[in-house]
């Protein structure tokens, strides 16, 4: 890709000074708390408001002009006026930023004619040097440049390498939280809003050359050239896989189809078409999207063959059903290993084959150990997936024991007790690991139950074993990230 | 391609079965034998050459859809029905000038073969179940040109009704290899003819294996 690009790309992911215009002077204006986002996120950088009334906004002094700043500015974020937007571009250009982020909203996306006046006026400031995330935007995130977005104030300062690449700030912000819950770590993220300079395609380039950047999600409405998109997505997917969520169904113009083919050609067909043709993951949704992440950040065999394990028949069958429909294979176990799994039940009448049926959802821990050592250790699959029951772990036991005047366990400590075993079986067979944390607790005193959810799943993460809430979208994640 | 050149000179926006069929063969599409004829003696003729049964079709450019027209008589088993099928057609009202006498193809998966040029994507090819159900069925696959050979199979994977390509019922399975030759080649015309608009080819019927495209319509661009 374009070296000057990408090095501009590159200084404005990781700031060393950053100019605000808009609002500065305003409390809780958007301006000023994009500016409060920065500052309780922790940028390390230099912060420069700008303001011709000066004055100062949280301690820091307010700038009458950008010529005045003591030092360098890679990244300006503007949320002044639409119509006043091209002078203070005009006055980051002339001071050497690499680029900006327009906030401000009132361009193309108006569909007004003043609005596309001015969505080529910033076109051309563009053309003079000057790289534009947006307008109608909120912007970039880079933990390792320490910027985030608004709202985002407290994403994760962990960098990982994960890149988001979104024309919608919303999903940009709801992705943030849902990495950080799926246990995954984002190298950078762009919100980019009209795109009338950096676009999905640009931004498509510069994350597959970016260095830290492994796995490529995207959300796109529209693409000016899909033709360039396509190929750019056929370029990277061999070296990093790429995710797309595409919404909404882009314009078949106004042409009378007068063959079958024309019109069962529905955009929502060709783009289907088009992003398998390029080898990218194909989602709707931001849920399903995760689940794809989580499947490719986890699943090192990214295969098809599913052991499941879990308490209770029916979610067995259930599961079983979902994994038929998936396309997913749950291996029935050999008579050996089913032998060998008998010996460790204490009760007759439970089903050995895959699913196994373990019979109460709080089964003892070390026949649980033992009997996720027996199938990784004996079984061909990719993985297994063991579901956890809540609800019966941390309440209906406690509460019997309680009855019976029996100490309690601590809560959390079955869920606990398992993350070391089942890190080392990962490590020991290659084969790999996911949990379901299934939380039907709903009464108000049970809010203990999702705070145990939410303590222990970081603890599994960490050791590469993916979270799930539910046994379907871990049979979903399986899919979405199986290699065909 | 001179034919379509000519339509065009000719102000026409579409081009006959007859024409379409030659584009078609010239990028490796397997299509019916077939005779355009105008007396009856051409057509006891064309009858004789093929051999076997044939299907009778008024000819004419700008008639899409000649089942809704009554312009086709199927099974016609010898030479003297060829000719009172002949008679029939040209006798109808407002009837064709020029009849398609075509060797009949009795296999009974039907499979359609398209090109729209989409205005993000460009020419993009189709894949599916074809038929006089295809718009109900909605079982197609789409893939932007240029095609490469695994795009052409995947697309075959793709479609929900994939195992009608399989041995079934007796029937051998597709040359899944010639089809996909096919479909890559349907995405060359949509490259190297910008003039042409749309491309239906519905049915392409397996004789045994073997597909070959039985109606076939190209709709060139209007300017």
């Amino acid at each position: 890709m374009d070296l000057i690009l990408q090095q501009k790309l590159n200084r404005m992911f990781s700031p060393r000074g950053i100019a605000f215009f808009g609002g500065v002077n305003t409390p809780a204006s958007f301006g000023h708390l994009v500016l409060l986002s920065q500052m309780r996120y922790g940028y390390q950088g230099r912060l420069y408001p700008v303001s011709e009334k000066g004055g100062t906004v949280a301690g820091v002094p307010i700038l009458k002009s950008l010529a005045e700043a003591d030092g360098p500015v890679d990244l300006a974020a503007v949320s002044v006026p639409a119509s006043a937007v091209p002078e203070v571009l005009r006055q980051c250009l002339a001071n050497g930023v690499a680029g900006v982020q327009v906030h401000s909203s009132g361009f193309g996306e108006t569909g007004e004619a003043e609005g596309r006046r001015l969505q080529d006026e910033l076109k051309a400031i563009a053309n003079q040097g000057l790289r534009i995330i947006g307008p109608n935007c909120f912007g970039l995130h880079s933990p390792a440049g320490g910027i985030t977005v608004l709202p985002g104030s407290d994403f994760s300062k962990e960098p990982g390498g994960l890149a988001l690449i979104s024309q919608s700030g919303g999903v940009a912000t709801d992705f943030g939280y849902e990495a950080a819950r799926a246990g995954l770590r984002i190298s950078k993220a762009a919100s980019f809003g009209n795109g009338v300079d950096v676009d999905a395609a640009t931004l498509l380039e510069y994350f597959a050359h970016d260095p830290e950047t492994k796995v490529i999600a995207a959300y796109i409405e529209g693409v000016p050239d899909a033709g360039r998109f396509l190929e750019l997505l056929k370029a990277t997917t061999p070296r990093k896989p790429v995710v797309v969520w595409k919404a909404g169904l882009t314009p078949l113009g106004r042409r009378a189809a007068q063959s079958h083919t024309g019109s069962l050609a529905g955009a929502a067909d060709l783009w289907t078409g088009a992003l398998r043709q390029a080898g990218a993951v194909s989602v709707q949704g931001l849920d399903e999207m995760m689940d794809a992440l989580v499947g490719l950040h986890y699943f090192r065999n990214r295969g098809s063959r599913v052991a499941l394990v879990g308490g209770g028949g029916a979610i067995g069958v259930y599961s079983s059903d979902l994994a038929y429909r998936h396309g997913l294979d749950l291996p029935a176990f050999s008579e050996e290993t089913q032998a060998e799994l008998r010996r460790h039940f204490p009760t007759p009448g439970n089903s050995m084959v895959n699913p196994l049926d373990t019979g109460t959802p709080v089964l003892d821990l070390k026949i649980l150990k033992n009997i996720c050592r027996i199938v990784l250790e004996r079984e061909p699959v990719d993985l297994l997936l063991v579901i956890l029951l809540l609800r019966p772990i941390e309440r209906e036991i406690n509460n019997f024991m309680t009855m019976m005047g029996l100490p309690v366990p601590a809560a959390g400590s079955y869920l606990e007790a398992l993350v070391e075993p089942l890190a080392g079986l990962r490590g020991e067979t290659g084969k790999d690991v996911a949990v379901v944390l299934d939380n039907r607790a709903h009464l108000a005193q049970d809010i203990e139950v999702e705070a145990v959810a939410r303590r222990v799943a970081p603890l599994f993460q960490a050791r590469g074993i993916a979270v799930f809430s539910d046994a379907k979208r871990a049979l979903g994640a399986v899919r979405l990230a199986r290699r065909s | 391609m001179d034919l379509i050149q000519k339509a065009l000179a000719e102000g026409r926006t579409m081009l006959s079965e007859f024409e379409a069929k030659q584009v078609l063969a010239a990028y490796g599409l397997p299509v019916t034998r077939e005779y355009l004829v105008s007396t009856r003696d051409e057509a006891r003729d064309a009858a004789r050459k093929i051999g076997g049964p044939v299907v009778l079709k008024g000819s004419d450019a700008l008639v899409a859809h000649k089942t809704e027209k009554g312009w086709i008589v199927a099974d016609v088993r010898n030479e003297e029905e060829a000719v009172q099928a002949f008679d029939r057609l040209t006798g109808l009202p407002d009837g064709p000038r020029q009849v398609l006498v075509q060797e009949m193809i009795r296999g009974k998966r039907e499979l359609v073969v398209g090109l729209t040029r989409d205005p993000q994507f460009g020419p993009s090819v189709m894949f599916g179940l074809g038929g006089i159900f295809t718009e109900i069925l909605r079982d197609v696959a789409f893939r932007v040109a240029p095609l490469t050979k695994a795009d052409a199979l995947d697309m075959m994977a793709e479609i929900r009704g994939h195992k009608i390509l399989d041995a079934v019922r007796g029937m051998p399975p597709a040359d899944k290899d010639l089809l996909a030759d096919a479909l890559v080649g349907v995405g060359r015309i949509g490259l190297e003819h910008p003039e042409v608009q749309e491309i239906d080819v519905n049915p392409l019927i397996l004789d045994g294996s073997r597909p070959v495209a039985v109606d076939a319509l190209i709709v060139l661009k209007k300017d």
